[in-house]
């Protein structure tokens, strides 16, 4: 009763996918988390704080928690990314120009989010 | 016993993602917008921190509601895709804005943009059948390269709906506009997204808000890397929010929009109100 394509299909099921797979990480990423805090975890609780994506996989590597917690919001980044790289793929193979030349465009302006994101980084001191 | 505070801490914060995602559903403005001013006024998450993360919960959102409307065939991909070239490139300035405003000035704005922004959807459900008015009979030249164009089945006149997408550069500039305001807040903006695919480009209602409610997902990813690389991210807040918001609104979708009176309707809108004020009010 609807009239989605291949395309539409893709990147349903590519971003339910991720979402599936964050919620896993998150689940046993909690549990870990609280697993091996327990008998460290101050009378302050939680603390919260900013992690740059250099960090974070250097907490994946060494296994800590909170860097395992990570995975679950490069899942979900992952999965619009490869959404929009699945939508290319399909109207590259059904000759679909307009929507393959805004599939690359929409890859393009993502690698300026990281290009941007890493100059600020390295290069201001953002307050 | 240490443990039993952050026990409390963690339902605490799936709580403040559930309220979030029922009344960011029910409201068209997303589960960070209602989220993140909790978590800075009552929990003292630090403001940056709360944006950084909220954006990677508008993703899990989107990606979960809005995927839904795209297989169902009322989100146009095409169209959210051809939009959100706009979104993206207003979220990376966006975010770029974030980075060098003082702290004050942004919790005002956070806080003007919450009062303004449930305003298109109150007067929009207020206005009846616009779903079936041909609001444009005639395309741009963009607007015909790109196809905007779609179909859909409407449940409720058992009957399929054709419709187009016209003023495609007019809509590209208030959509860049949308962007901005999502990158430096870290919220969905879907209601402004609403707006311009509604009002300036002459689609359906039911598709404006299912195309927004999709391209949210690829606009916050834009501004969700640059949180990411630059260290404004914390990745435990995100995952003891995101499943309560995707819960919250997931209720609110299949549940309480269906029930949900104009009343409760305002109701809600007063709560997000009362935390644009107490938002104002931490910047003054």
């Amino acid at each position: 009763m609807n009239r989605s394509t291949d395309a539409d299909r893709a990147v349903y099921t590519i971003l339910r996918l991720s979402v599936l797979l964050s919620l896993i990480i998150i689940v046993v990423g909690v549990a870990n988390l609280f697993y091996q805090l327990q008998g460290s975890l101050s009378s302050e609780g939680l603390v919260f704080r900013g992690v740059s994506l250099g960090n974070l996989v250097r907490m994946m590597l060494k296994g800590d928690p909170a860097g395992i917690l990570g995975l679950s919001a490069i899942m979900l980044i992952l999965g619009v990314v490869l959404s929009i790289t699945a939508t290319l793929a399909i109207s590259v193979r059904v000759k679909d120009k307009s929507l393959a030349i805004v599939s690359a465009l929409l890859l393009m302006l993502l690698l300026l989010s990281v290009s941007v994101g890493l100059l600020v980084k390295i290069t201001l001191s953002p307050p | 016993m240490g443990c039993i505070e952050a026990y409390i801490e963690v339902l605490i914060l799936f709580l403040t993602g559930f309220l979030g995602g029922l009344v960011g559903a029910l409201t068209g403005l997303g589960g960070s917008a209602i989220a993140t001013p909790i978590l800075t006024s009552y929990l003292g998450i630090p403001l940056r921190i709360a944006i950084g993360s909220g954006v990677i919960i508008t993703i899990a959102n989107s990606s979960t509601s809005g995927a839904g409307y795209l297989a169902r065939g009322i989100a146009n991909l095409r169209i959210g895709y051809s939009l959100a070239v706009a979104t993206m490139l207003g979220s990376i300035v966006g975010v770029l804005i974030n980075l060098y405003t003082p702290t004050k000035l942004l919790y005002i704005v956070f806080g003007s943009v919450l009062i303004i922004a449930p305003l298109p959807g109150i007067i929009a459900r207020g206005s009846g059948d616009r779903d079936f008015v041909v609001k444009h009979s005639s395309q741009d030249p963009v607007s015909v390269k790109l196809g905007l164009r779609g179909i859909y089945y409407d449940e409720r006149r058992k009957t399929y709906i054709e419709y187009i997408g016209s003023r495609y550069p007019l809509s590209f500039l208030s959509m860049f506009g949308a962007g901005i305001i999502s990158g430096l807040l870290g919220i969905g903006a879907g209601a402004f997204k609403v707006l311009s695919m509604d009002y300036i480009m002459g689609l359906p209602f039911k598709v404006s808000t299912a195309t927004s409610s999709f391209m949210i997902g690829l606009t916050a990813t834009s501004g969700g890397i640059q949180y990411l690389v630059i260290g404004y991210t914390d990745p435990v807040l995100v995952s003891l929010l995101a499943p309560g918001v995707i819960l919250g609104s997931y209720i609110s979708s299949k549940i309480l929009n269906k029930l949900a009176s104009r009343t409760l309707r305002y109701i809600f809108t007063a709560v997000v109100w009362f935390l644009a004020i107490e938002m104002i009010l931490r910047g003054l």
